[in-house]
């Protein structure tokens, strides 16, 4: 059943060609995936990164809210002993407590997602309460300044205005510093501060 | 026969390098869009910084209202007198004194030492302090009084607080239910 002659030869050809043609494409097309390949996987890993980033910054800004609302005489005494902590991010829930000694805390790992989440917290008092009977330099001043312009030509550059009045503040201000280690090179630092607005 | 056979086979590759041209251009697509995607992050980071650095604003403003009313008090007062037709230069004044302590442009401030202290990373931990500028300026402090049926009477303060972070800056304005002595 051999079939031979002109038309024979011709479909031999076409043969020929097509596993040629086959295997050139199948290269180019290996040229052209595999890179394809290598751009979506980059791009999953950018895109879950930056989920991560995304968790840890809301962590860290829930972790700040919470603090901001705790009791403060015991939050600048370092008497808090255990907060707990069920913050709902984007990603999942983080379930944990914040255990506190002195004026640090940090938390147990939680895992979201793939990556694992932890929280540290400093408290820092930036101004001391003024003290009448051992006065110090380190407390709150609120100034009052005289803002007329002195007579004759302003001085150049512009003098700041001369401070008239002081009022030393009789309570501290806090420095409240959270950061969230999610496992990358950088945690997410977050600081604000907390006035005593107890009175 | 074997002429068409062989335009047939030019076509095929042909079609092959339209669809690798394609996938090309999709693959340079997914990496523009996932190297613009890498900057949001940071953006994102110094958006909270700054938001951060306006709460810290609001904590000091209001705080300066809670140990100094009165002085608030007289401020309030002379915006009403303006209102009343009353010249605004004592107003304008005296407002920009009870300002001045909350703005971190201005040296030797309460803000111009928790920017310091923002900034120099002492705020424990300093081994990881951010390198950053932050700034914070309170731009509205004002008394809200609502009339409600009857003789009630509902004060609010309103403050207004920019904070910024390497430039980045956003603004927080928080509305605080106060209650004024007659």
């Amino acid at each position: 059943m051999k079939r031979t002659g002109r038309h024979g030869t011709a479909l031999s050809t076409r043969c020929g060609v097509s596993l040629v043609e086959i295997l050139v494409a199948l290269v180019i097309m290996a040229l052209a995936i595999l890179p394809a390949i290598g751009a979506f996987s980059t791009s999953y890993g950018t895109a879950t990164r930056q989920i991560e980033q995304e968790t840890a910054l809301k962590l860290g800004e829930a972790v700040i809210n919470v603090l901001l609302t705790v009791n403060y005489n015991k939050l600048l005494e370092g008497s808090l002993d255990t907060i707990p902590l069920n913050i709902q991010t984007p990603s999942g829930e983080f379930k944990g407590s914040l255990e506190f000694s002195g004026m640090t805390a940090s938390s147990t790992a939680v895992a979201i997602g793939r990556a694992s989440y932890s929280v540290s917290v400093w408290v820092n008092t930036v101004f001391r309460a003024q003290n009448i009977e051992t006065p110090h330099n380190d407390a709150l001043v609120f100034g009052f300044r005289d803002f007329e312009a002195p007579p004759g030509p302003p001085p150049v550059p512009p003098a700041p205005p001369a401070p008239v009045a002081t009022y030393s503040c009789f309570d501290d201000l806090v420095c409240v510093k959270v950061r969230v280690d999610y496992g990358q090179r950088e945690a997410v630092d977050l600081e604000t501060f907390r006035a005593d607005m107890s009175r | 026969m074997v002429k068409l056979y062989s335009t047939k086979r030019g076509v095929a590759i042909a079609v092959v390098l339209v669809f690798c041209t394609a996938i090309l251009a999709l693959i340079g697509i997914l990496l523009m869009n996932t190297r613009q995607q890498r900057g949001t992050f940071g953006k994102q980071y110094e958006q909270t910084r700054a938001l951060m650095a306006a709460r810290s604003g609001i904590q000091l403003a209001i705080y300066k209202y809670r140990v100094l009313p009165s002085e608030y008090y007289r401020i309030h007062q002379l915006s009403l007198d303006v209102k009343n037709g009353a010249d605004p230069a004592e107003f304008n004044m005296t407002r920009m004194m009870w300002l001045h302590d909350l703005q971190t442009a201005n040296a030797d401030t309460p803000a111009a030492k928790i920017k310091q202290f923002l900034e120099t990373g002492s705020a424990g931990a300093g081994d990881a302090a951010l390198v950053g500028t932050f700034d914070f300026g309170v731009d509205e402090f004002d008394l809200v009084s609502h009339n409600l049926s009857g003789l009630y009477t509902q004060d609010y303060l309103r403050v207004r607080v920019w904070g910024s972070f390497n430039g980045t800056r956003k603004t927080l304005e928080e509305l605080v239910e106060i209650k004024i002595a007659e």
